[in-house]
């Protein structure tokens, strides 16, 4: 009889003490193991919209594993394309077009300068901190 | 992370001779006089008593971007080279959503295109250049196209900064004219560099 006592009260300890405890945070563990739906920096996006043929803002700051997103809110299409002289820059969007958009992730420390490679008159800045 | 590489081929100008370059010369000389012409006569309308109406300048901007959606559609029948044919794509999406976006504006603004001297005489002499350049093929097609397109935005750039803005009496329509500026400088400046690529053989054969 006691040692069913005992028991009943283990059960009702363990049931009000964890039930209150999100799902997210019961596996931590598990948790770290998965970027997508920890809070690391890696779910940071920071987007630059691209209106009446401007990046805005003009330069923006992220740090080393964040995501940055070009979306096109112009009339024509538009690329984000990294400025270089070699035959393959450190990033290039391809065409945006109308309505889409198009996300990087900044994988190496530096300062990126970029234009839109159809309308060259349009140009941006990208600091990996 | 998608990616656009641009493959660079080899030095394509070795068949130019002297030949074909005094007839680029040529052509190009005359696309700048059109041209010159063309906006000659905007400049003389401005500085008359009445300049374009804002329907009239409606009509001139839709006329300008008819024009060169017609050179593109025939470059891209007509070329093999890549940068030639992106650019000519570009140059038919940008316009025609231009062109949309003035008639959309217009429409809001009860306004109805009219043609005037000056629409007429730019589509008038636009018709000239088209038998040219239909006249042409290969290199020297690619050649008289790009140099074209050079002249034409430089001509669309000075009409709308000296002649379409300052006569534009509806707020609405002079801002949308202030707004299309920054897209003509970036055609203009896209043009400049195919040029440059085409001028020294180095843009790619289409499919590559």
């Amino acid at each position: 009889m006691r040692r069913k006592m005992c028991l009943a009260l283990t059960v009702f300890f363990l049931v009000t003490t964890l039930a209150p405890i999100p799902a997210t945070r019961r596996g931590s563990r598990t948790g770290e193991c998965q970027p997508a739906i920890s809070k690391t920096a890696a779910a940071r996006v920071v987007t630059v919209e691209i209106r009446e043929l401007k990046f805005q803002p003009a330069a923006v700051t992220v740090h080393e594993g964040e995501t940055v997103e070009w979306k096109n809110d112009d009339i024509v299409p538009h690329t984000a394309t990294a400025d270089g002289e070699g035959e393959k820059p450190i990033f290039d969007s391809g065409d945006i077009q109308t309505g889409a958009a198009w996300r990087h992730v900044a994988q190496q420390r530096g300062t990126y300068t970029y234009s839109c490679t159809l309308h060259p008159n349009m140009h941006g800045k990208l600091i990996v901190e | 992370m998608s990616t656009r590489i641009s493959v660079q081929k080899p030095n394509c100008a070795s068949t130019s001779n002297s030949t074909m370059r005094s007839r680029y010369k040529a052509i190009f000389a005359v696309a700048a006089i059109t041209f010159a012409a063309a906006l000659h006569l905007v400049n003389a309308d401005a500085q008359g008593e009445d300049g374009p109406s804002d329907a009239q300048i409606v009509g001139i901007v839709l006329a300008a971007d008819s024009i060169d959606i017609d050179y593109a559609n025939l470059a891209m029948s007509k070329t093999q080279d890549k940068e030639v044919k992106d650019f000519a794509q570009q140059m038919i999406t940008d316009h025609s959503a231009v062109s949309q976006e003035v008639t959309g504006l217009a429409g809001k603004l009860n306004l109805s295109p009219e043609d005037g001297d000056t629409s007429n005489t730019l589509k008038a002499q636009a018709q000239q250049m088209m038998q040219r350049l239909e006249g042409l093929s290969g290199k020297e097609f690619d050649k008289a196209y790009i140099d074209n397109e050079v002249a034409y935005h430089q001509a669309v750039i000075n009409a709308t900064k000296t002649v379409l803005v300052p006569n534009a009496q509806n707020a609405k329509l002079k801002s949308a004219l202030e707004g299309a500026e920054p897209l003509f400088d970036g055609h203009l400046q896209h043009a400049e560099r195919v040029q440059a690529a085409v001028q020294a053989g180095k843009s790619s054969p289409s499919g590559y």
